[in-house]
């Protein structure tokens, strides 16, 4: 009885989607309350900037609301939604990266020359991300690995997905997978323990 | 759950450095961005147009246009512009001596011509018939010809005769246009009377320079009539009457161009408009004198 009251009371992911084709508004809040923090928390970790990160998940759930209609309950939503944010993630290094070539401090790729910082006092999410140095260390390692292992990386040790959601988000198979972990997991050892 | 997929592996440390992370929330007014945004007209047309012409196209565009009319100009030279055209054939450059003096080349305007081309193939034939029949009628009135002679080559002297009307006409007519049509026509002349028999050349042979004679005896006799025109006879008729000679006298101050068939076509219709013109003057002639004898 207090079970059915549960799920009742917490709609499953998929039914609030179905809700939100239906029409009720509601349900996207919901949606948006349950996965803003994590999709966050992911594209941080994989872009390594919180205003770029802010924006990717925005740009998410615009996708989301416009494009509700699109979703078929073939697969999870939470694969469906991690696959929007993970792929806009990759547009916005794509453009990060280009950007980066005129830009004075982002020198990502592990060199130190002409990288300075500029005090934002804007984030706090960003100042609490980075509050302790072990957090900015890893930080830094996990911008230094390639863009296809620490997507894997983040996806598998950051947000504990499991393997089957990871292939399904990143469209490779469980093997790809699986050599891009371990291959991602001994670059930021190598990394840590040069950076320590 | 990942746990549980996980195999063992020896970088267990790295995987619990990454777990201790602390997590990154969304930013306070974050819901109230995203209706805000949510709620802005969409702008996706707009931004793909922009995105499409964006300023960064610039350098493809432009090397597009650059490919473009570089093509366009290739193209235009290799498949679109005329051939080049050959320059006319230019007349035969004539050293000038004291004695030769080159004539005015002849006018013709382009109507003549054409207008020329369907009347002068008639009156040809018509001339060239008319003379085969005074040629006959003059080899029959011939003293001391025999007539089984003239009768009995019948088409070889007709043709005989049309070649030699040609060769009569041929001097008028070349004495006008350049020395080169002259000695063309006279090499042609030549070579028709080459291939004639050696009994018909010499029977021909009196016949032509009579019929010379005649002619240069006409224009001599129409320039003492008038004063004005015996100048123009005497310069017209005198290489009329010695053309041959005219030609040998010239040869060597000719520079031969190279044959050119369409300047031959042409020089072969004007001599066969100009025969044609004097034939059916002359017939006209010779039908007003026989009126009033048939009368």
């Amino acid at each position: 009885m207090d079970s059915r009251v549960a799920q009742r009371a917490a709609p499953t992911d998929e039914e609030l989607i179905g809700a939100f084709q239906r029409g009720d508004a509601r349900a996207f809040d919901a949606l948006v309350g349950r996965y803003k923090d994590q999709l966050t928390n992911f594209a941080f970790r994989f872009l390594g900037d919180f205003d770029e990160a802010d924006d990717v998940v925005q740009e998410t759930f615009i996708r989301v609301y416009r494009k509700g209609g699109a979703y078929r309950p073939i697969a999870r939503f939470s694969t469906w939604i991690y696959t929007i944010a993970a792929n806009l993630a990759k547009t916005h290094l794509r453009r990060l990266k280009r950007r980066s070539l005129f830009s004075l401090n982002r020198g990502r790729e592990g060199s130190d020359e002409g990288d300075y910082d500029i005090p934002d006092d804007r984030n706090p999410a960003d100042r609490q991300a980075e509050r302790s140095l072990e957090a900015a260390i890893i930080q830094k390692a996990l911008d230094s690995i390639p863009a296809k292992y620490r997507e894997v990386v983040v996806l598998s040790d950051i947000q504990d997905l499991s393997y089957e959601e990871i292939c399904d988000i990143t469209h490779l198979n469980i093997g790809t997978v699986k050599s891009r972990l371990n291959r991602g997991r001994g670059m930021l050892k190598r990394l840590l323990h040069s950076l320590r | 759950m990942n746990e549980m997929n996980l195999p063992e592996l020896p970088d267990d440390s790295i995987r619990k450095a990454l777990k201790k992370l602390p997590p990154v929330n969304a930013a306070p007014d974050f819901e109230a961005r995203l209706k805000r945004r949510l709620l802005e007209p969409s702008q996706e047309g707009g931004v793909a147009w922009r995105i499409f012409f964006g300023a960064r196209r610039v350098p493809a565009f432009a090397y597009s246009l650059v490919a473009l009319v570089a093509v366009g100009y290739f193209s235009y030279y290799m498949f679109w512009r005329t051939a080049v055209t050959t320059p006319p054939a230019e007349e035969p450059h004539v050293r000038t001596t004291e004695h030769v003096v080159p004539p005015p080349p002849p006018i013709i305007t382009q109507g003549e011509e054409s207008g020329a081309k369907d009347k002068g193939d008639v009156s040809a034939r018509k001339a060239n018939e008319a003379d085969a029949k005074s040629a006959d009628q003059r080899e029959a009135n011939r003293p001391g010809q025999n007539g089984a002679a003239a009768s009995g080559t019948g088409p070889a002297q007709r043709q005989a005769s049309g070649e030699k009307g040609r060769s009569e006409a041929t001097p008028r007519v070349e004495s006008k246009p350049s020395p080169a049509r002259a000695l063309d026509e006279a090499g042609r002349a030549d070579e028709t009377m080459r291939e004639g028999s050696p009994q018909l050349q010499q029977q021909q042979a009196p016949q032509l320079k009579s019929e010379v004679k005649i002619q240069a005896q006409e224009e001599n006799k129409a320039a003492e009539t008038s004063p004005e025109l015996s100048k123009k006879v005497g310069r017209i008729a005198a290489p009329s009457a010695t053309t041959r000679a005219y030609q040998i006298q010239t040869y060597g101050m000719i520079s031969h161009p190279p044959a050119d068939s369409a300047a031959i076509r042409d020089s072969l219709r004007l001599d066969s408009l100009k025969r044609a013109e004097k034939s059916r003057l002359d017939s006209l002639k010779r039908a007003k004198v026989k009126r009033p004898g048939g009368l």
